[in-house]
């Protein structure tokens, strides 16, 4: 181990004596090649010096180099890259003026393959989706990351639980990757730090009795991020391309790369939104009359009469109230400013940026409001040494309030909604007390008013990355690199049920809060070496590139929740409870450690091959020292590189094929048999958990071939990346159900294989490129179907609320998101089949066009065909008579149409196709003319921008996304009287000095 | 400029690599991490100290209070009560059998069932790994040893019976000790006699304990802190036993055996002197079947109806036991004015054996072994005791009916007994069906079928 750091110190030391050196000056200009017009911000970059800047308004650029020869890449987001030699003496000033073309294919852009090293577009053996800020964030409002993802990444499949401000998305890539037992989610880096995004429960299902924290509506914490410091995502979605990243990549990863300075003139930039939020999509409400009353009660009970007389004293004073549109029709302002000044000159380039966002919800008194603040340094210490710091800070203060699943305390306003029929008396009196609903358990007026649900969540992430160029020679260049940093966030949260409401003063211990705190630490680094050589065989040439490496990963987390019960008046501390309570004091504690190589060979950019693989260890595994390995091999070949296949029309045809190999690990705890601790009578008590373990536990284990076609034609306007994926999943993780007589309840153990195979197409074209009309348009399509391939237990339905209200089949032959429901059948579903909750495919087309240079207009629409949902918002207001079309007649039953479906519609009544269509967003934006802006001001740019503008769907519900079990592997489709989701417009001003 | 910065550099990488240097070693490597967060079992299976095996014994009091779970489905089931929980449709669905397609006998995956299965042989569970710990120890001496054993397998046994009254038929395993190789599924009555064995162990087990534990136990244990008061609960609960498996004299000696705890007399103290569940505030853990009374709350077992109309004039235990509310509490078609009151707060304790119980098994036991005077004194001392006038018969079939109209209303939703005693008795098609069924036995969980 130490003789590397030596061969590092040695390396490091020889490399200090660099020459003062003499410098030649280089401007000129950049503009389009179709329109001539200037471009502005497009990067001129040198290399092997990392020397670079950027053009201003007029398109002109100008910087130093040492004198001597070199390659300049100009490059622009949507151009062809271009690379022109230039060289230069002491003195000189050399004009380069440069044109460059539209393209769509991007086969020049750098896209990161390995843990060290990146490799153009063009010569890429893996369908590895690049998408930058302009076509992230910058064309419509975001609130979190994750959320801008829709609709723009091929193979994944992305889903919000909810519309609470403040995210909870689902992302799945290629399907399903694990039954539920290591991660569903991707693996986010960022700037080289592996960052939580955990869904941190606030513990609220205490308060509401929900069943478990999974119902706590919770953030992913992606939601911390603030997207407009972001440059660009890259989304490894299968063990193929993220192999790389071992036993955590089952899921797919995620890399983030955040803005960085460049040298030249330091450039401030400002913005300003202001817009709102409004509910998206309301059901509607069924009326209410005395036949209703009577149809209502002689089949769900009450007191017809007494019903009556309430409906008719409400009628005739004029109270009637739709309480959907009172707790969901508001209005909630959105605000965000945002501040950066970037810039840099000599060694040294900075980016510094500031925004704070504040947003209200569509429910009053929730909420979404982030600070953050970032700065990025980039330093060369000298031609050899380069040092980056990558710093955030950010501070989010999310009220989510109370919408989901409950257990008789009222404590959803969604789930008493559906109880309350529109005669319902629920405002308060001239003291402010509000009265009991006395339809169900708690006044939702109360709950939204007086009820608490905040979480506060300061994050700070801090990346480091030092690179050291410790050998080159004509054809051989030797580099060392360090990357790492910290993710550090506390996590704290309040749910809080005043004394006051009607379900606490029919508690015996009226007032009830909790309180969680979480502490989450990542530190990550790796180290490593990269040997770059090429030899040269006449026209012929071989290019190696090797890396190897060591990475280690260490998170620790320390998590409280308390809880107090029987409230002073007005207090939340607990201290002032009459009971005192410890809900969870608990640790995790994770190691992981990793070794890793790659190796590629590039035959004159004909033949691209490359192979790798990576041991990884993990304490999370049953064995904790055993390395397990993960390997990976890929080819490409660019036909058109090759003699005799010019084409005209072709710019590139790439046939390609990867294959890789990741894990998935074992949640924390799984490994461990515990003796859990209790208390009765005063005596402490300790007894076996009703968990067992399997001790020879392994990582869920994925293997993924891909094959695909890259094409390009037309002087690259158009270009198709055609992929088809068998990403098979063995020994998947699952929590056996051993029999229940032996007191334990579950071990995990490897118990199944699963199968996905799936198609992505990227269709991208530029039909127009006129000098006042250009039109930007791609068209992307995606499938994935599974299939449990093996399964060494007996088959069961899962997740849910029971196989009675529709859950999810586990069971070989048949998809994981399989919907099952009573009555039950004999062998092989055990269940009736009711659907399935994957889609059978999704499509997106988005499209930019600009008009007249400076109106620039965009739209991205989102269609989901097929998946299917589990309703019980519907079996909740069909319950409680309010459903939108309750009242219909149904022919030959005696019932009307929602008693009808509670009473015959049996599991399936409830289990419905969630197809969609969105408009998800829609930018339209208008820079103003030059002539309008000073010498100071450089640019201003106005818009207006919606984000969920139209939802198409038969679903009959608020969104057809949506999951009241938050982020889960499986058990993602199950809808609980959610938060309705909002529809975003935000007019924005952009001003940059 | 220059010459300044390589100067720096020059200094500080030195420093650097001789930090990476001397902490790397640490870095490529890493300790195994332990449970944080908990004891494993592991470590108390070999030499346990004596203060772990009491924190094993008031587990197993922790996991025998849970068995409380089965008593809102049995008592459902056995119409004591109406299972009135608005957060889900399914418990008056499934449990009181109206909904489309509720069939508790042929559902693996029966709703809300877990507590009559599961729960129970957690405890069964906990007492094999106090057994184990016990015997694997040179910490306690044989005489202590065998006090562990006679506590843990009478807590076992009493914990069997659960699942046996939901499986009935189908039976149950008794051989429980190794996950790998878990026993057969015994019949009913091989069941019953393996529980009954048991029982007897235990017995022997404590009559060799000496004259105090080893452990202490919570004041629900009160009346039996010894091994010799002990071992009347033992009695009482394999009296119990005995009159599921019709053995009535077993049942008498079983009672002989129980005395002083049994006790033929009247008075109330008489009647609750018993086996308790008991309960505090966190980190303790509430009494479950306590509700604010006339809470707004329909989240709430609620009597059944019948239970007050079919009562004699009088009877204090209607009274004791529950009140009328403001008004009445209805769910899906389901409606009831009477709350449960037999608890004055969170804190109150359960009972789950009392010496009522006893007088009553003794009457049954007296009835069918033909010895009608004597079941009638003992009804008369239940009866007198409660306000009521006595009872008098001399047809066998009416000393029965007697006999399970008071069991019905001296144990009121303390277990389900009702279901039981009308099961045992061939009638439960006498019970009201409420518009559903009345199921005779749960399925065999889908767990156990796998």
């Amino acid at each position: 181990m130490k003789t590397l750091f030596k061969t590092l110190a040695f390396l490091c030391l020889g490399f200090v004596s660099t020459d003062a050196f003499a410098q030649f000056t280089i401007s000129g200009t950049v503009s389009d090649a179709a329109t001539s017009e200037p471009l502005f911000g497009a990067s001129v970059f040198e290399a092997t010096t990392e020397t670079g800047t950027s053009t201003d308004l007029n398109g002109q650029y100008e910087f130093t180099l040492p004198a001597g020869d070199y390659t300049l890449r100009f490059s622009s987001i949507g151009y062809v890259t271009a690379n022109i030699d230039v060289s230069g003496e002491n003195g000189e000033t050399v004009e380069v003026n440069v044109t460059l073309q539209s393209s769509v294919a991007n086969l020049e852009e750098l896209v990161v393959t390995g843990l060290a090293s990146s490799v153009k577009r063009s010569n890429l053996a893996n369908a590895i989706t690049t998408v930058n800020a302009e076509k992230l964030v910058e064309k419509a409002p975001t609130q979190t990351l994750d959320g801008a993802f829709k609709g723009k990444i091929p193979g994944v499949s992305i889903r919000s639980q909810d519309g609470a401000p403040g995210g909870g998305v689902n992302v799945q890539m290629r399907g399903i990757s694990t039954l539920g037992a290591g991660t569903s989610q991707p693996l986010y880096v960022i700037d080289g730090v592996y960052v939580n995004n955990d869904a941190i429960s606030n513990a609220r299902f205490l308060t509401t009795g929900a069943n478990s924290s999974q119902e706590d509506n919770s953030a992913n914490r992606l939601a911390d991020i603030n997207p407009e410091d972001i440059q660009s995502i890259e989304v490894l979605k299968g063990p193929s391309a993220a192999a790389i990243y071992g036993q955590r990549a089952n899921a797919g990863v995620v890399i983030i790369t955040t803005k960085r300075g460049q040298s030249g003139d330091s450039r401030v930039s400002f913005s300003q939104d202001v817009g709102f939020n409004s509910a998206l999509n309301l059901i509607g409400v069924a009326e209410w009359d005395e036949a209703k009353i009577d149809a209502y009660t002689s089949v769900l009970g009450g007191d017809a009469a007494a019903e009556k007389a309430a409906y008719n004293a409400a009628k005739s004073s004029g109270r009637i109230y739709d309480y959907e549109e009172i707790l969901y029709g508001n209005r909630g302002l959105i605000n965000q400013t945002s501040l950066s000044v970037s810039g840099g000159s000599g060694q040294t380039s900075f980016y510094l940026s500031g925004t704070h966002r504040t947003e209200d919800g569509i429910i009053e008194n929730t909420g979404f409001d982030r600070s953050s603040l970032r700065l990025n340094v980039d330093h060369r210490i000298s031609n050899k040494l380069r040092v980056s710091s990558r710093s955030s800070y950010t501070f989010t203060d999310n009220e989510r309030g109370f919408t989901g699943n409950q257990n008789g305390t009222g404590g959803s306003i969604g789930y008493a909604l559906a109880y309350t029929p529109t005669y319902a008396q629920l405002y308060p009196d001239a003291q402010g007390n509000y009265p009991n609903n006395p339809y169900f358990s708690d006044n939702m007026l109360s709950i939204v008013n007086n009820a608490v649900n905040e979480q506060k969540i300061q994050r700070l992430i801090q990346g480091v990355q030092v690179r050291a160029d410790v050998y080159q020679s004509e054809n051989t260049s030797v580099a060392v690199s360090l990357d790492g940093g910290i993710d550090y966030l506390t996590f704290e949260s309040m749910v809080w049920m005043p004394t006051y409401l009607q379900n606490q003063r029919s508690s015996s211990n009226p007032g009830d809060v909790v309180h969680t705190l979480e502490d989450n630490f990542n530190a990550n680094f790796q180290a490593t070496a990269s040997i770059n050589t090429s030899i040269s065989l006449g026209e012929q040439s071989i290019s190696s590139s090797t890396q190897v490496g060591f990475s280690r990963f260490d998170q620790l987390q320390n998590r409280n929740v308390v809880r107090g019960q029987g409230m002073v008046a007005g207090q939340t501390g607990i201290a002032n409870a009459t009971i005192q309570s410890v809900i969870s004091q608990s640790i995790v504690d994770v190691v992981d450690l990793s070794w890793f190589g790659q190796q590629e060979f590039n035959w004159s950019d004909k033949v691209i091959a490359t192979f790798g693989g990576r041991y990884d260890r993990s304490s999370l595994n049953a064995a904790q020292d055993t390395y397990y390995f993960y390997p990976k091999a890929s080819l490409a070949v660019n036909l058109l590189n090759f003699d005799g296949f010019s084409s005209d029309l072709f710019t590139q045809i790439k046939p390609r094929v990867a294959y890789g190999e990741t894990g998935g690990l074992p949640n924390f705890g799984a490994t461990f048999r515990s003796l859990s601790g209790g208390n009765i009578g005063g005596f402490l008590a300790t007894f076996a958990s009703t968990r067992s373990i399997d001790p020879n536990l392994k990582p869920e284990r994925a293997k993924e071939l891909e094959f695909g076609l890259d094409v390009a034609l037309l002087d690259n306007r158009v270009s198709l990346e055609a992929t088809y994926y068998k990403k098979e999943v063995e020994d998947l993780i699952l929590d056996e159900q051993v029999p229940i007589s032996s007191g334990i309840s579950v071990i995990a153990t490897n118990a199944a294989d699963l199968e996905n195979t799936g198609v992505e197409l990227a269709l991208n074209m530029i039909p127009v490129q006129k000098r006042n009309f250009g039109w930007n348009t791609t068209l992307l399509y995606w499938s994935n179907s599974s299939e449990i391939t093996r399964l060494g237990i007996g088959g069961f339905s899962t997740g849910g609320f029971g196989t009675s209200l529709g859950n999810y089949l586990i069971q070989e032959g048949f998809s994981p998101s399989t919907i099952v429901g009573l009555p039950a059948v004999s062998d092989p579903s055990l269940y009736t089949i009711y659907g399935d909750a994957q889609p059978d495919f999704e499509m997106s087309w988005s499209n930019d066009f600009t008009i007249y240079r400076n109106v620039e207009l965009s739209f991205l629409w989102h269609w989901k065909k097929g998946g299917d949902n589990i309703n019980l918002s519907f079996l909740l207001t069909d319950a409680g008579g309010t459903s939108p079309d309750w009242n219909e007649p149904v022919e030959g039953s005696p019932f009307l149409k929602g008693a009808d479906r509670l009473i015959n519609g049996g599991s399936g009544a409830y289990i419905e196709d969630a197809s969609y269509v969105k408009l998800r967003e829609v930018g339209l934006f208008y820079t103003l003319p030059q002539s309008f802006t000073g010498s100071v001001v450089r640019q201003v740019k106005v818009g207006v921008s919606a984000n969920n503008v139209l939802l198409f769907s038969d679903y009959r519900s608020y969104d057809p996304e949506t999951s009241v079990f938050g982020t889960q592997a499986i058990n993602n489709s199950v809808e609980v009287t959610p938060f309705p989701t909002s529809r975003q417009v935000v007019f924005n001003v952009n001003i940059d000095f | 400029m220059k010459t300044t910065k390589r100067h720096t550099f020059r200094l500080s990488l030195p420093v650097l690599l001789s930090f990476l240097l001397t902490t790397s070693c640490g870095v490529f490597d890493a300790d195994p991490i332990q449970n944080p967060n908990n004891p494993s079992v592991e470590s108390v299976l070999n030499n346990a100290t004596k203060a772990q095996l009491q924190n094993l014994v008031t587990g197993l009091e922790f996991r025998h209070r849970a068995t409380t779970a089965s008593n809102n489905i049995y008592s459902t089931f056995g119409r004591e009560i109406y299972p009135l929980f608005a957060s889900d449709p399914r418990f008056v669905n499934q449990w009181v059998g109206v909904g489309e397609g509720a069939d508790a006998e042929n559902d693996p995956s029966f709703f809300g069932s877990g507590g009559t299965y599961s729960t129970p042989y957690r405890t069964v569970l906990q007492g094999n790994i106090l057994i184990q710990s016990a015997e694997a120890t040179d910490a306690v001496s044989a005489q202590e040893k065998s006090g562990y054993l006679g506590f843990a397998k009478t807590l076992q046994a009493y914990s069997y019976l659960i699942p046996l009254h939901g499986q009935y038929s189908n039976g149950i395993r008794i051989d429980v000790s190794d996950i790998d190789n878990l026993g057969p599924f015994l019949d009913y009555d091989a069941a019953l006699q393996a529980i009954r064995d048991l029982l007897d162990e235990a017995y022997s087990d404590l009559s060799s304990a000496g004259s105090s534990f080893a452990f202490d136990l919570t004041s629900g244990f009160d009346a039996f802190s010894t091994p010799t008061t002990f071992a009347q609960l033992n009695r009482a609960i394999a009296a119990r036993a005995a009159i599921y498996a019709e053995d009535w004299s077993g049942a008498e000696s079983a009672l002989s055996s129980a005395q002083p705890f049994f006790e033929l007399a009247s008075g109330e103290s008489v009647m609750n002197k018993g086996g308790y569940f008991v309960y505090g505030n966190p980190p303790d853990q509430f009494n479950p079947f306590y509700y604010v009374p006339n809470t707004t709350a329909i989240q709430l077992p609620m009597a059944h109806p019948s239970f007050v109309e079919d009562a004699e004039e009088g009877d204090l235990r209607v009274a004791h036991k529950v009140f009328e509310r403001n008004s009445a509490v209805t769910l899906q078609g389901l409606s009831s004015m009477y709350q449960d009151g037999r608890f004055e707060s969170t804190g109150s304790p359960f009972p789950f054996l009392r010496n009522e119980e006893l007088i009553l098994i003794y009457a049954e036991a007296n009835a069918q072994s033909g010895d009608l005077a004597q079941a009638v004194e003992a009804i008369n001392l239940i009866r007198s005791t409660w306000g009521l006038d006595d009872f008098s018969s001399t047809s066998r079939d009416e000393v029965i009916d007697q006999i399970l109209h008071e069991r019905r209303y001296s144990l009121w939703f303390e277990g389900g007994h009702r279901w039981v005693d009308m099961r045992r008795y061939g009638k439960l098609s006498d019970l009201p069906t409420d518009g559903g069924q009345i199921y005779r036995f749960l399925a065999r969980p889908q767990s156990e079928l796998n």
